[in-house]
């Protein structure tokens, strides 16, 4: 009796209860399937899959902006960061910090690259799905979706070489065993970047047809340009019959590198960057920029044309082909961007002392010394430059041609006279003018600013002592370059919102150019006007002469751009300048296998005097303002996959790791 | 005040060392510090805040505070109807120095309220209806940071870069207060405390109401009762600042005493007080009910008891950030169990409970749970009355086997079997975009997930000996846990699955042995004693696990104890460069005096895979604990002790490395390598400006990349064993004469000892803070105290 009764009552009550368990309405919330029933949510399933294209311009997070040898920075960079930026990993890197259990700008993870190819592949297999798109618009989609997989996949292979190609999502219902893959050669992976690009071109229109709010995504010129690059980063040493990788196999004994150098490879290359120059510029309108008018001088019209190469306000340029941006307007994120770094900290002036930037990531002397002279050759072997007395101080004479750039009178170091209009457009030195509005004046009334970098003086520290985890400049030069100077650096953060989106250079027509002279001079036994071509295109640009008619009339060594071997040192030091800071060095001394260079420690002034004299070290040349540095080669060519992961996935560490 | 104060060196110590710490790595690099900077301050010739050498735990902490306790009850009743009814209130000031800098007061006051009402109803002979209420209210106003957090700040800050405040100068003379910092964003302690204030109030309440109905009239023995409960907590809490002015010391003449300040960023600072956005307010509520039908019966020799409940349990909280977090909790079960027994000497007992979670795929919803027990009183055969009697008046053997199940500790994802897909914002490419709208895949679903079960058997003696003096139980266990819920770590990356997915992985088994005792003796009635003690040894370990393919053989958790670290060995420090150079390959910038590693696996460099089984597991196999209660005429003294066996320790070496985390233990000063100290195993390595996970990223513990494993070394490892007094008081009863003067019930004059003393062969800091001995302490506290009721 009790127990039947307490049965019923129980067994009532469960009855109830189970429904009292089912309170989610399974078939109504949110996934993937229901994502791809309709149009607008599949658009953002798009963005999804361009995610991790941003990150690619932020200072912080894209390590090759401060990994090479380019920019000096302090501790405090390093290892305190930003509550928004975070730390500035390349400069680890350049210090040679480099780990297997913990690997700097770690890419090989479930969260990087390969959760948004994970994104790209469910959006593959699922757009036939989606009812209410026409098959065009879909098509157009899909373009813009493998272009973006190229771009991570690129992404990979330049930091890991052979990577895992992945075609189709992985179950995540299945065993640890099934979900193995190997990595693949790297001419495997180079070609499927090829074969997504050439898919994704044919269908992706030209930027200025695409929709406005899509313009952002890849276009048949940035298509096109990727490939172009990808395939002459296939052709460089690094990927090109490397020697160090000739024993380098996957564990089921697959080659992942070639064993022999293919020049063909440079051909392909060539051609695939004379490709992409004829579509951007015939076909899309772009064009370097040049022909700025409006300045008091024929050198800052110049210097006008190059701060603008790399800048688009609001997102326009005609030259940037694909471009990537970050936060605008907003100080606290200053430190997302360049600027946050590199405009000058006043610390020992009052009424300009509200930059958004702390002014301590500076150009390395190497930088400073790199740049040409204004006949457009590098300083040791300009004729008529004083190379030999360049640590001494000068004046200038041609004051009327360098207005407003060189005051006249003044007692400069002849290292910064007589130099291109690039090293005046992208390098703010001690006793030369500043180019930007520093407070608000009315631009007409202003006396231009002259930098005065000693201590205690506008630009200067006010710090007895080099103070790693301080706000301080290194080197006693400040980085111009992506800054506008026609805004005021006096809350610079806020009044750069005027230009609207400010993105960062990923691409652009520049690189094409160099590129496809690299190509055609490495593929051709010796240069011709294919190899001049491009490069002469950027040095005109750039206000200094061709190829030929620097070398030929101002060089210590008049035939040396007539030889393969010449044109490279030419071409690799023109590239080092044109794009210098910009993130590209970084990959191009790997992929020329040039590395090494990166382990010299790097040099500056002595900001902490406070006179000439001291400031230039007695007139005896730069010292070291940061040593500790390293590269192993060839360990350091390829980046490590952590020691983790390894043991998880089962697959090969890079060479040396 | 902390029962152990951590030892740091003081300012002009801290700038040898840090000027030590630059030079030792870079020969070429400046010193921090002139030798200037440092006699000043050893000779403090000048006003402090010049040339600041701040001691932060004392311009923050005070050493003792004093707190308030009140505390009224009443009960009574009648036949129908029995009350009892209390109001408690308490106010505790904080341990925090609070100067009246400000108009606003950042003073600490908590001040805590609670209520109690119980009330029993007798309806009618056989029913009665029982109701249970209480709240609790606590409001809180102080500092934005809390102690905790500004003990840490205390350790953190910089003794010598900036004086907390300075005087105004020509410029700055308008009346505010001048925080000294370094640079814009470091942390001034002193301006942390004193820039706002908090407001919290945190209530929970509780409601009861318990309905019993005899049934005996019906089925004699039976009974039914039914409960609902619910109750509700939440706190919500308004900080309140100004944006305070920030300076640094421009100059300073010395001859004539005047100074000048440079402001830090001015255009950001305020001194008036705003709200801040970052207001909190949560609160959840709990439903539970339960219908309970018990029946007892006895017949000769036999009772029977059968009890037959069903629950279900439903909570919501606020704040929750996606749809499917939204949805409530419920649990669902029913369960019954019966017993036999037999002349009070043979016991049976069996059950089962039938479970229901809604985190799990309806064909795996429910888990059926059984269990079986079976006990034997020895002491009541009748073999064991007589002599034996006295000395052994109960004696009891217990045997069980039973079923449990968990339908998991961890909440994310809220339902493992469904796919979680959330919108996220996803910074955007298009032109005049500033971010835009993506999606997230958050889980996917999986429908085998069930309930992790836990099988236990268990083994216990009860005794009772020497007419009751001595009595204890002892139980040997087994617990076997199956299908255990965890995360899949071994998803290789490039599957590019973001969020780790729940599944039934592994299987553990803990055994162990339970001792509890108990000694009471009154000499004479008015000198009595109660000691206690309590033994525990438990040894759990790993049966299965989800274990990376190629994970090396010496580093297999498969059997081995849960908490047995991993990692890697120390060979002692490199001596000199050529040593490094001769070494296998290291991970960070590392050269003489850092940590060097044994390279396991002679691959010519250290990886995870040389990480090894290390030291004793982090969890003591033994804990232990006694108290004590003796009573001598009007004088009442108590004691309790705790204490465990011998474990591993590790010391996490970021959260000490000098300058980087804060200030520079005693401990590191006294005993680093430097080249005239080449041990091979000084406390601390070569000294550094940076983390010491820089130079030995093998000392990273809690690195992302090692996926959720924390890899530790040697060289920081210790091993310990503790033992503390958790609590002493001695207490005077007023004699029964007086109280009855004074028309008291009871008066009690008491001194009060929490955690006075620790012994352990740890000394650098309270080992029960864990690694990081800048943690808050757990305080000592001494308390004089008067208790009397009328």
């Amino acid at each position: 009796m009790k127990k039947i009764f307490s049965m019923i009552c129980g067994f009532a009550l469960l009855a109830g209860g189970c429904n009292y368990l089912d309170i989610v309405p399974e078939d109504d919330i949110q996934s993937i399937e229901t994502v791809f029933e309709q149009r607008l949510q599949v658009d953002k399933w798009v963005a999804t899959c361009y995610r991790n294209v941003t990150s690619q311009s932020s200072i912080t997070s894209n390590v090759a902006y401060a990994g090479a040898d380019e920019l000096v920075g302090n501790d405090i960079h390093r290892y305190t960061g930003d509550f928004a930026a975070g730390t500035m990993d390349g400069l680890r890197i350049g210090d040679g910090a480099q780990s297997v259990v913990s690997p700097i700008s770690d890419s090989w993870s479930n969260t990087s690259y390969y959760a948004t190819i994970r994104y790209c592949n469910t959006f593959f297999e699922n757009i036939d799905k989606t009812l209410n798109m026409e098959q065009e618009e879909k098509e157009l989609w899909i373009a813009e979706v493998k272009a973006v997989k190229a771009f991570y996949y690129f992404q990979l292979v330049r930091k890991y070489g052979p990577i895992i190609l992945l075609d189709n999502t992985i179950g995540v219902e299945e065993e640890t065993a099934a979900m193995k893959m190997p990595r693949v050669h790297v001419d495997t992976c180079f070609k499927e970047i090829v074969r997504l690009l050439d898919e994704a071109s044919e269908v992706l229109p030209l930027k200025a047809d695409k929709e406005p709010m899509r313009q952002g995504y890849f276009s048949k010129e940035s298509a096109l340009a990727l490939k172009a690059i990808a395939l002459v980063y296939q052709a460089s040493p690094l990927f090109n019959g490397n020697p160090n990788y000739v024993n380098f196999k996957e564990r089921n004994g697959e080659q992942l590198f070639s064993t022999e150098v293919d020049k063909e490879k440079w051909r392909i290359a060539a051609e695939a960057c004379d490709e992409a120059i004829d579509v951007a510029v015939n076909q899309g309108g772009f064009h370097l920029v040049e022909g700025n008018a409006g300045e008091a001088s024929q050198l800052l019209n110049i210097m006008k044309d190059i701060e603008q190469s790399v800048q688009a306000p609001n997102s326009s340029s005609s030259e940037v082909l694909f471009m990537a941006k970050q936060s605008n307007g907003d100080p606290l994120l200053s430190k997302l961007h360049y600027f946050g770094y590199t405009l000058p900290y006043f610390c020992n002036n009052l009424l300009l002392n509200n930059p958004p930037s702390d002014g301590s990531l500076n150009p390395s002397m190497k930088m400073v010394e790199m740049y040409y002279t204004r006949n457009g050759l590098p300083i040791d072997q300009d004729k008529e430059w004083n190379f030999e007395g360049r640590y001494e101080m000068g004046q200038e004479q041609n004051t009327a041609y360098y207005q407003r750039v060189v005051p006249a009178n003044t007692n400069v170091l002849n290292l910064h006279l007589e130099r291109e209009p690039r090293f005046y457009a992208n390098i703010a030195c001690d006793r030369l003018y500043w180019r930007g509005i520093v407070a608000d004046q009315a631009a007409e009334s202003r006396e231009p600013l002259i930098v005065q970098a000693y201590r205690g003086e506008t630009f200067g520290t006010n710090l007895e002592s080099l103070q790693s985890t301080m706000n301080q400049n290194r080197t006693g030069y400040w980085l111009l370059k992506f800054i506008y100077t026609d805004v005021m650096v006096d809350n610079y953060s806020k009044q750069v919102a005027s230009k609207g989106d400010t993105p960062m250079p990923i691409i652009r027509l520049a690189q094409l150019y160099l590129m496809s002279s690299e190509a055609w001079n490495e593929y051709l036994a010796a240069p011709d006007e294919r190899v001049y071509a491009g490069i002469d295109k950027v040095r005109t640009r750039a206000g200094i002469p061709t190829v030929e008619e620097s070398w030929r009339d101002y060089s210590t060594n008049p035939s040396f751009h007539t030889t393969q071997a010449g044109m490279r040192e030419i071409i690799h030091r023109e590239m080092a300048i044109e794009l210098a800071f910009e993130g590209q060095r970084f990959w191009d001394l790997r992929r020329w296998l040039e590395a090494d260079e990166l382990s010299e420690p790097l040099y500056g002034w002595n900001v902490v005097a406070e006179d000439a004299e001291g400031f230039y070290n007695n007139w005896q040349g730069p010292i070291v303002v940061w040593s500790q540095r390293g590269f192993q080669s060839p360990r350091d060519y390829l980046w490590p996959i952590s020691s983790k992961e390894l043991m998880t996935s089962g697959i090969v560490q890079n060479p040396g790791w | 005040m902390p029962t152990k104060q951590i030892d740091v060196v003081d300012p002009v110590e801290y700038m040898r060392l840090y000027n030590e710490a630059v030079m030792t790595r870079d020969p070429l690099a400046t010193p921090q510090y002139t030798a200037q900077d440092i006699q000043r301050r050893i000779d403090k010739n000048f006003p402090s805040w010049v040339y600041p050498a701040n001691d932060w735990y004392d311009i923050l902490f005070k050493d003792y505070n004093v707190n308030h306790r009140l505390g009224i009850n009443i009960r009574g009743g009648s036949n129908l109807m029995q009350y009892y009814a209390s109001v408690n209130y308490n106010r505790d000031m904080g341990m925090l120095k609070t100067d009246q800098l400000n108009e606003f007061d950042v003073n600490i006051k908590n001040s805590t309220l609670s209520f109690r009402v119980n009330l029993n109803v007798n309806l009618h002979p056989q029913i009665k209806l029982l109701y249970n209420s209480t709240t609790n209210w606590d409001k809180y106003h102080g500092p934005l940071n809390s102690v905790a957090e500004a003990y840490q700040l205390a350790f953190r800050a910089d003794p010598v870069a900036f004086a907390p405040t300075y005087p105004a100068d020509l410029t700055y003379n308008w009346e505010h207060i001048r925080f000294g910092v370094r640079y814009q964003g470091a942390d001034n302690p002193y301006a942390a405390i004193h820039q706002g204030y908090l407001e919290r109030n945190r209530y929970s309440t509780t409601n009861q109401l318990e309905y019993i109905h005899n049934l005996s009239s019906l089925v004699k023995g039976l009974e039914l009762r039914a409960r609902v409960a619910l109750s509700q907590a939440g706190y919500y809490s308004i900080p309140f600042s100004t944006k305070p002015f920030y300076y640094r010391l421009q100059s300073f003449d010395e001859s004539t005493g005047e100074h000048t300040l440079f402001a830090v960023e001015p255009e950001n600072s305020d001194r008036t007080i705003e709200m801040q956005d970052n207001k909190i307010h949560t609160s959840e509520t709990q439903l539970t009910y339960e219908v309970r039908a018990y029946h007892t019966a006895a017949w000769k020799d036999h009772q029977t008891s059968l009890t037959a409940v069903f629950n279900a349990q439903q909570s919501t909280s606020s704040e929750p950030e996606s749809y499917l977090e939204a949805v409530e909790h419920r649990n669902l079960g029913f369960s019954m169990r019966g017993t036999y027994g037999y002349k009070d000497r043979y016991f049976l007992e069996g059950s089962f409970g039938y479970n229901g979670s809604e985190r799990f795929a309806k064909k795996n919803k429910m888990g059926f749970f059984p269990a079986l027990g079976a006990a034997y009183v020895i002491s009541s055969e009748p073999w064991m009355q007589g002599p034996a009697n006295s000395w052994l008046p109960f004696l009891k053997l217990r045997a069980s086997w039973g079923k449990v199940g968990n339908d998991g500790i961890i909440d994310t994802p809220r339902f493992v079997h469904l796919q979680e897909v959330v919108e996220s914002g996803v910074p955007s490419l298009q032109p005049g975009q500033a971010s835009a709208n993506g999606w997230a895949v958050r889980n996917y679903a999986n429908e085998n997930i069930q309930w992790e079960i836990n099988e236990q058997v268990n083994f216990g003696l009860e005794a009772k000996l020497f007419k009751g003096i001595f009595e204890f139980t002892l139980d040997a266990y087994q617990q076997v846990r199956h299908n255990i819920l965890s995360y899949r770590m071994t998803i290789p990356a490039h599957a590019g699955v973001e969020n780790y997915q729940l599944d039934n992985i592994g299987k553990a088994r803990g055994r162990g042995i339970d001792f509890s005792g108990k000694i009471q003796h009154a000499f004479t009635p008015d000198f009595w004693v109660i000691l206690n003690g309590t033994f525990t040894y438990n040894k759990a370990i790993f049966m299965e696990l989800d274990e990376a393919d190629d994970t090396p053989e010496w580093q297999s958790k498969i059997g081995h104890e849960l908490s047995q670290q991993v990692g890697f060995i120390d060979q002692g420090l490199f001596r000199d460069q050529a040593e490094v150079d001769n070494a296998p390959t290291q991970n960070g910038t590392y050269g003489p005096g850092d940590i060097r590693y044994r390279d396991i696996d002679n691959n010519g460099r250290i990886d995870l895979q040389d990480a090894v089984h290390i030291g004793f597991p982090e969890t003591p196999r033994i804990t232990y604990g006694f108290s004590g209660f003796v009573n001598y005429k009007n004088w009442e003294f108590s004691f309790a002790f705790q204490g465990s066996g011998k474990r591993g320790f590790f010391i996490n070496p970021a959260s000490i490395s000098p300058f980087f985390a804060g200030n520079v233990l005693q401990a590191i000063a006294d005993d680093h390598w430097t080249p005239q100290n080449m041990k091979q195993h000084p406390f601390w390595p070569r000294l550094s400006t940076q983390s010491i996970t820089n130079h030995n990223n093998e000392e990273n513990y809690y690195n992302d990349d090692y996926d959720g494993d924390v890899y530790k070394s040697t060289y920081f490892m210790r091993e310990c064993r503790f033992l503390r007094c958790t609590s002493l008081e001695l207490a005077y009863n007023l004699p029964d004469q007086l109280k009855r003067k004074l028309r008291m019930q009871d008066v009690k004059f008491f001194v009060r000892a929490n955690n006075p003393f620790l012994i352990s062969n740890f000394k650098l800091w309270d080992v029960e803070l864990g690694e990081n001995g800048f943690n808050y302490p757990i305080q000592k506290t001494f308390a004089l105290g008067l208790n009397f009721s009328f």
